[in-house]
């Protein structure tokens, strides 16, 4: 008996010195034990997936483009089309979910080793970049799922669940919330985040938030939540009162050689001013919507969208034909039913390259100067400071195009003023609109909007910022913004039409969430 | 009092064998012993006493004592064995479980050197498929089915007490995949068979409950041979192994003739025009011809070949006449030899037992040689009375060629299984043309191209290095007690070479750009981003790729048990058991792909910068080195009851503790446990009256928890953060990141089974008689399945223990010796299982093109691995083949291969695993000689046909003789399922039409019920008369020729030669061979 007993006390010291023998990690993982570690985590806080595909398939910067072409991507035509995405690719809604609320993941264990060390003065960079992230990943899953933001009804919009700490259990419940809510979080967190962005922590700052790309998220934000004077002064941090020199030089990518891709690398480029934040992502993007062959069925057609509507029409400036009009319209590719601009080209992450595998990947600039001012000219224009406006405006004019040429309010008045506005209607027909033209109407959502120069100003505005942000997705948020109402022609049936209060202005959740247990957007 | 002092052994009259676990008592009385390993005993018996001896199943003896005495004792029964759970060795009588023990010499297929293989058929509950006949390959082994839908549900290997780990873990679908790593996926390579004493597979709960939490999926005990005390004896057995080449007859590939009709009709049909086949990545006879009338000598002044329509004619003519044998060529029917010589020898004081083996396999097809050499020595010492010490040392060493392959990857768009630059011979021979010149080269990935070349130039070599060394120390206080601790350390390494030669069409291709277009088209070259308009140029201007991946495995393992036996008033015998166990793995792998190795030049390197650039650029990395450790600690115990050896109760538990579920002290503990009882009749008194008719009945039956890990990639029971380089388009943009590769699961544990089992054992005749019988229904819960979340927490579909499945089977079992006369013995063996398993929970995102490939997947409701299949509707009146798509639209290429979600539009085939398994074998034994006749039977599973359609074929491609009956003209379609081949029009009209000929790849059309008899092993052997091996300085000598895998005697006619085991999956895939073997074995 005495004999067992010590055997009794032996397994209890044996199974307590187990335990941390036991503590052995299985495999090269690494702790979050230091400010260094948590620097390199953050590396990851940016989202892989974007929602570029299916926002710019959704907007009116696409058509249908006959049966005749092929559809080589469901996920494309499904968008198009307004169904609901049910395709499995890089760019399908669950990936852009999982993806954004990933990035979210990785912050808040950041944020949470950064208070588990003492959230002391070191780490505050760090900790700044965290919030930063989770906003944006926040902010950018907000754009896709919810309604745009409108102040009167916010708190009874559906919002999304705002994750604020790591989640630890396989199926914890999570609510909606309102979409007040959620814009509220992102707003503390960008706030409590702007003063605490330190340039010194990044080794390659244009893939971290910089404090330039922090202030144009921010500018961004303010933008898309009517908070123009916010939006100006963000914006302002950006860009200092004469940007001439950050915005993008496009002169120098017209006298290159013209080849789609080494223009596409000069777009995307850390050297460039213009880039504030770049992300690389999983994405087909790429493929369909830039220089390939394929994808041909719904895009970017040449005769009905570019030489009407974007940057192949004579417009304010200038027209291409007589060797003016805007850099880009003179540096396109691709086929004629989907001509795009030297952006965005299909890169690859090889695993094994002897083997050949691996994963298509895209480079975006998801925030760039030019976009910023474009924000900051919006925001004087709801203001009705139009002669800062104009400024704002000139400056995008005169870097983009041949000429250089310098605006005023008057033209914008003249052009858009008489400009005839391009009905949604169901007649869409095949070939041809010969209606078309970039003036929609304005159902603004939760702003309003004076007729006349304040009109023409956001008229022009819209116009630049679509070509500014042609593949880049913003277009989509612009029309929720603004509640145009556009029409998608199909072929073989009526042409389908997107009104202001449709509900497929929000796309729906995935299937997977939804089963999971949250609510699905209302159809 | 006086007393007598009595030493001595116990054996077995029939066998000689030691009896382990026999009880001598002193009559009369409560005081006895029970003999160790070697049958010693050692007892003081009071004057005037006698002592008993008694042991399951063997008549019972009362004998006078005396110091020195050597007790045989006769059996009752045939049930004489003791059960080895590679932790304790018990008497039958106390042991409730589940098992089956083979010896060694009935398990050994002569001319087989992986000793795994040997178990088919063997023991009932147990299947062995023989995913690939390669050595080192392990076939897909699996005890009593699946238990785990994303683990490998394969059975620990225990091997004198010792868990063998496999130095990577390869899952059991990867084992049929055909790569590289597959292998080295067999743990027990290193095992020389005729080392082996013998096998026990524990089955149930109750037998693996003392491994617990590692045995859910069941326990291979291998006991390796020892020395015996007073026995002198060297062994010596040669085997010569011949195999016969696969041959053409046996598979229906179109000859070259045939052949070239169908090339003349795709030529007609402008399939293989001079502009795209003269510059196609892959081109054959067509190719070659355009080529050579583009070939200009100028000494001669004429071109290779003329083009005139007669020089053109002639040199079809001359390849439709070629009918060349690539299984002849490629193959070789050269000899294998495995030599293994033993000696055992002992004394009282010590025995020990050593071998040597050399295993040479010159290579049953090109590059695919084998050399082996195994040693293993096992000494015990008899230090004192109480004292014990065993040392046992391993070593193999191995050395293996194979034809160069890289991994095996499916595209989930198209629904295509490919393998670059595959050149395994066996798939070669099977899917190239007969037209072909053995001699020419032709066009593969826009280079010159040659099997024979090829693998002269593109093969692997292995080395490989197991090692174990253990020591056991025994210490006997008192006869009822021992403590034992047990010590073991493993080493082993591999070594793979990979090497791509500079004149290998794998290195070529990296710098073919005869021409502009090909320059354009071909992937392997490089343009680089940061040089506006550039052109595509080399990375690997000279040289080929030296592609080396280390794995380096060191474990140790430590255990310490205390056994405790008594028998208290003659009728209650108890025996408890406990101790405590703790083992360390560290497993280190390393990659490193060297470029520019100039094979030819000194193998001296000479890489281009611009190769590293490009990496950089693609995220690849040249070399990587990945760590893996395992920890775990467990403390186990059992205790046994017995009344009067009729009645017996046992309890066993163990808790045991890992590291692999991550640093979370909660989930990583966890207790499972086994209560059984048995009742053996025989022992009634009453039972003497069925006696002879009846011999013996004894009833089992066991309830327990046994548990398993669960897959190698889930660890998180904390968030789990490693590094990586994130990809970035340029080389100015990179830097390294940590990522939170998985997210934390607090809930995460073991995944477990539950098992009820209920046994009997019966003999008849006085054991001629012999059958057992099991039945078991298991619940299998907590297994890692996938689970849809909100993804708020970053991950929608987590892995977690959410699924669950059951099964249920039987086993049956009986063996006959049907004639014993004095010169003349029949005995037979038939072996019967069944087994079936549902997954009742399980919630499935698996994508359709998954679900129809491979091994299948599972779905709830179906068995763990089951295929499915495109539901094929016929040929469409283009001969385009048609099928049901997700929408439930009949359709030729709408089928979207990635669908997760509407899934109804599969047609369930079955179980890919089988479901019946067993085996009858027969063994005639007159005088001297001996014929066995084996049998093995598996069946009620499905099988996928090779995929064998395109919606493009090349002029390199061999087509089966179904291609005969295709469909050439409309109104075909009424008549046969076989799809055109599609012309150009077709191919116009839908660009994605190869989506169509792929879903008919993987379509109700193409399978075929896996249900074979396969005449396993016929052999004849003669042992040499008494007198004739005396005069001859022998203590025994035989002959043995045998003929292993001989044929199936039934299988689905559909397979048309294809082996209902084998998947070829090319890489280093290849069938088991027909062979013959020649053995002889000495003893001196």
């Amino acid at each position: 008996m005495k004999n067992s007993l010590k055997y009794l006390l032996c397994a209890v010291v044996l199974l307590s010195s187990c335990d941390s023998f036991l503590d052995k990690v299985p495999d090269s993982r690494t702790e979050l034990n230091s400010a260094d570690k948590v620097t390199k985590l953050l590396v990851s806080a940016y989202p892989s997936f974007t929602s570029i595909l299916m926002a710019e398939m959704a907007s009116d910067n696409a058509m249908d483009n006959g049966s005749k072409y092929e559809v080589s991507d469901k996920l494309q035509e499904e968008a198009y089309l307004w169904d609901k995405l049910t395709a499995q690719s890089n760019d399908s809604p669950s990936n852009l979910w999982q993806g954004c609320y990933a990035s979210v993941a990785v912050a808040n264990q950041a944020l949470q080793a950064i208070d588990a060390m003492g959230n002391s003065a070191n780490l505050q960079p760090q900790r700044g970049e965290a919030l930063m992230c989770r906003a944006w990943a926040h902010f950018q899953l907000a754009l896709i799922f919810c309604k745009t933001y409108n102040p009167e009804t916010a708190s009874q919009d559906l919002g999304l669940p705002y994750s604020s700490a790591p989640e630890t259990t396989v199926k914890p419940n999570y609510k909606r919330g309102s979409l007040a809510q959620l814009y509220q979080n992102i707003q503390k967190d960008i706030e409590e985040a702007l003063p605490l962005i330190d340039n010194n922590l990044y080794s390659v700052p244009k893939y971290h938030f910089n404090r330039k790309a922090a202030y144009a998220f921010a500018a961004r934000f303010y933008l898309y939540t009517q908070q123009w004077e916010a939006c100006i002064e963000a914006a302002t941090e950006v860009l200092g009162s004469n940007p001439t020199s950050l915005l993008r030089n496009w002169n120098t990518i017209h006298n290159m050689a013209r080849d789609y891709e080494s223009r596409c690398n000069a777009y995307i480029a850390e050297s460039s001013a213009a880039n504030l934040l770049i992300q690389t992502a999983y994405s087909d993007m790429p493929f369909w919507l830039g220089a390939t062959a394929y994808g041909a069925r719904y895009g970017h057609n040449n005769v009905n969208i570019a030489q009407k509507e974007t940057y192949f029409m004579d417009g304010i400036w200038g027209n291409l034909d007589e060797g003016t009009g805007l850099y880009m319209g003179h540096s396109t590719w691709g086929l004629e039913q989907k001509v795009c601009y030297s952006k965005y080209s299909m890169y690859a992450e090889y695993t094994d390259k002897v083997a050949g595998t691996g994963y298509r990947r895209s480079v975006t600039v998801m925030l760039s100067t030019n976009e910023t001012l474009l924000c900051r000219a919006e925001a004087y224009a709801h203001l009705k400071d139009y002669d800062h406006s104009i400024q704002d405006i000139n400056y995008w004019i005169q870097t983009n195009t041949l000429d250089g040429k310098t605006i005023t309010a008057n033209s914008i008045d003249n052009i858009y003023g008489d400009m005839k506005y391009m009905e949604a209607t169901d007649g869409t027909p095949l070939p041809a609109n010969e209606n078309g033209t970039p003036k929609k109407r304005f159902h603004p959502v939760g702003f309003t909007v004076e007729d006349g120069r304040q009109e023409n100003f956001l008229q022009c505005i819209l116009h630049l910022r679509r070509c500014e942000t042609m593949m880049d997705g913003l277009r989509w948020f612009d029309i929720k913004r603004f509640g145009i109402e556009i029409a998608h022609n199909r072929d073989g049936m009526k042409a389908d039409i997107l009104h202001q209060d449709d509900p497929r202005r929000v796309f729906q959740i995935p299937d997977d969430v939804i089963s999971a247990g949250i609510e699905p957007n209302p159809r | 009092m006086a007393q007598t002092y009595v030493k001595g052994t116990v054996t077995a009259e029939d066998n000689g064998e030691m009896l382990i676990g026999a009880t001598v008592k002193i009559e009369g009385e409560n005081v006895g012993v029970i003999t160790d390993v070697n049958g010693h005993f050692e007892l003081s018996v009071p004057k005037g006493k006698n002592i008993v001896v008694s042991y399951v199943s063997m008549e019972s003896q009362v004998l006078l004592p005396k110091p020195l005495m050597n007790i045989v004792l006769k059996s009752n029964t045939t049930l004489k064995e003791v059960v080895v759970t590679g932790m304790q060795q018990m008497d039958k009588r106390l042991f409730t479980g589940a098992t089956s023990k083979v010896s060694g010499a009935n398990a050994k297929l002569d001319g087989v050197a992986d000793v795994s293989r040997s178990l088919e058929g063997k023991v009932a509950g147990v299947s062995v498929q023989n995913v690939s006949g390669t050595f080192g390959t392990a076939p897909k082994i699996r005890v009593r089915g699946a238990t785990s839908i994303y683990g490998n549900s394969k059975p620990l290997w225990v091997v004198d007490g010792v868990i063998m780990e496999d130095v990577t873990e390869v899952s059991a679908d990867e084992l049929s995949s055909g790569d590289a790593v597959t292998l080295i996926s067999s743990a027990i390579a290193g095992l020389n068979s005729d080392d082996i004493e013998s096998f026990q597979i524990l089955k149930d709960g109750s037998a693996t409950s003392i491994y617990g939490a590692r045995a859910m999926a069941g326990v291979i005990v291998v006991t390796t041979k020892k020395g015996r005390a007073g026995s002198n004896k060297i062994s010596f057995t040669s085997e010569l192994s011949l195999r016969l080449k696969p041959s053409y007859d046996d598979f229906n590939i179109m000859n070259s003739q045939e052949q070239m009709a169908v090339y003349k009709e795709m030529n007609n049909a402008g399939l293989l025009n001079f502009a795209e086949t003269y510059r196609a990545a892959n081109s054959g006879v067509y190719g070659k011809m355009y080529h050579l009338l583009n070939t200009y000598d100028p000494s001669t002044g004429a071109f290779a070949l003329a083009n005139t329509q007669s020089a053109r004619n002639a040199y079809l003519r001359e390849a439709e006449y070629r009918n060349t044998d690539w299984f002849d060529l490629l193959f070789s029917n050269s000899i294998t030899q495995n030599h293994s010589i033993s000696m055992a020898s002992g004394t009282e004081k010590a025995q020990y037992y050593t071998s040597f083996s050399y295993m040479n396999d010159p290579g049953w097809y090109k590059q695919s040689n084998v050399q082996r050499y195994t040693g293993n020595v096992n000494a015990l010492y008899q230090i004192s009375k109480k004292l014990k010490l065993n040392i046992i040392g391993n070593a193999a060493y191995r050395k293996q060629r194979a034809p160069g392959t890289l991994g095996q990857s499916l595209d989930v768009v198209s629904g295509e299984v490919k393998r670059d630059f595959d050149i395994n011979p066996f798939s070669y021979a099977l899917n190239s043309s007969r037209a072909l010149d053995p001699d020419a080269y032709y066009v593969r990935n826009y280079a010159a191209f040659n099997i024979f070349n090829e693998l002269e130039n593109n093969f692997m070599n292995f080395n490989v290095v197991d090692t174990k060394i253990q020591t056991e120390l025994k210490y006997k206080p008192t006869a009822k007690l021992e403590l034992s601790t047990i010590y073991a350390y493993k080493f082993s390494t591999t070594l793979q070479e990979h090497e791509i030669h500079e004149s290998s069409n794998q290195a070529l291709a990296y710098r073919s750009m005869d021409d502009a277009t090909i320059r354009d088209s071909n992937p392997w070259l490089y343009t680089d981003p940061d040089n506006a308009n550039s052109l595509p140029v080399s990375v690997l201007s000279s040289g080929g790729f030296y592609r080396e991946t280390k794995y380096r495995m060191n474990s140790w393992d430590v255990r310490a048990t205390a056994n405790y036996n008594d028998v208290f008033n003659e009728d209650h015998i108890v025996n408890f058991f406990g101790g405590m166990e703790v083992n360390s793995l560290e497993r280190r792998k390393t990659f490193f792909q060297g470029v520019g190795m100039q094979y030819d030049m000194g193998l001296l390197a000479s890489f281009d910068y611009q190769y590293f650039k490009q990496s950089q650029e693609e995220g690849t990395s040249y070399y990587s080195v990945v760590d893996a450790n395992s920890r775990s600690a467990a403390f186990f115990g059992t205790a046994n009851y017995s009344y009067q050896g009729k009645y017996s109760i046992n309890g066993t538990m163990r808790y045991e503790g890992t590291n692999k579920l991550g640093r979370s002290r909660s989930a990583r503990w966890l207790p499972t446990w086994n209560i059984s009882g048995a009742w053996n009749a025989h022992e009634e008194k009453w039972f003497g009256q069925l006696r002879p008719v009846m011999s013996n009945f004894t009833l089992r039956a066991s309830y327990s928890l046994t548990a398993d890990r669960g897959p190698s990639f889930v660890t998180n029971s904390l968030s789990v953060i490693s590094s990586y380089n994130p990809w970035r388009p340029f080389t100015s943009a990179t830097e390294s990141g940590l990522q939170l590769e998985d997210i934390e699961n607090s809930e995460l544990t073991y995944e477990k089974k539950h098992e009820l089992n209920i046994g009997a054992a019966t003999g008849f005749l006085n054991n001629r008689i012999n059958i057992e019988l099991d039945w078991y229904r298991r619940n299998n819960f907590d297994l890692i399945g996938i689970v849809n979340t909100t993804g708020v927490g970053g991950i929608i579909s987590k892995y977690a223990n959410v699924a669950s499945m059951r099964s249920h089977g039987v086993e049956f079992s009986i063996s006959t010796k049907n004639i014993e006369a004095k010169n003349f013995k029949w005995s037979t063996d038939f072996i019967f299982s069944r087994t079936k398993n549902t997954v009742t929970d399980f919630d499935s995102n698996t994508s359709v093109i998954e679900m129809v490939t491979g091994n299948g997947f599972t779905m709830e409701g179906y068995p763990v691995r089951s295929l499915f299949s495109f539901d094929f509707r016929g040929l469409n009146e283009d001969g385009v083949p048609t099928f049901v798509n997700e929408d439930g639209e009949i359709t030729t290429s709408d089928i979207y291969f990635q669908e997760r979600e509407k899934k109804g539009h599969l047609v369930y085939e079955g179980s890919v695993d089988p479901t019946i398994t067993g085996s009858l074998g027969n063994v005639f034994q007159y005088k001297n000689f001996k014929i066995n006749v084996f049998m093995t039977y598996s069946g009620g599973n499905v099988l996928r046909l090779d995929p064998v359609f395109k919606g493009t074929y090349s002029d390199l491609t061999a087509m089966s003789k179904e291609f005969k009956n295709r469909w050439t003209v409309q109104g075909d379609e009424a008549y046969t399922d076989i799809p055109v081949i599609a012309d150009r029009r077709l191919h116009a009209n839908d660009n994605q039409l190869s989506y169509a000929y792929n879903a008919y790849n993987y379509s109700t059309a193409r399978t075929a019920k896996g249900d074979f008899i396969r005449l396993k092993e016929i052999s004849v052997s003669y042992d040499f008369p008494k007198e004739w091996t005396t005069y001859l300085k022998m203590s025994d000598f035989s002959v043995k020729l045998q003929a292993t895998n001989i044929c199936l005697l039934y299988s689905d006619k559909k397979l048309n030669g294809q082996d209902p085991e084998f998947y070829n999956s090319g890489g280093v895939a290849s069938p088991m061979p027909k062979q013959f073997t020649l053995t002889l074995r000495m003893g001196l």
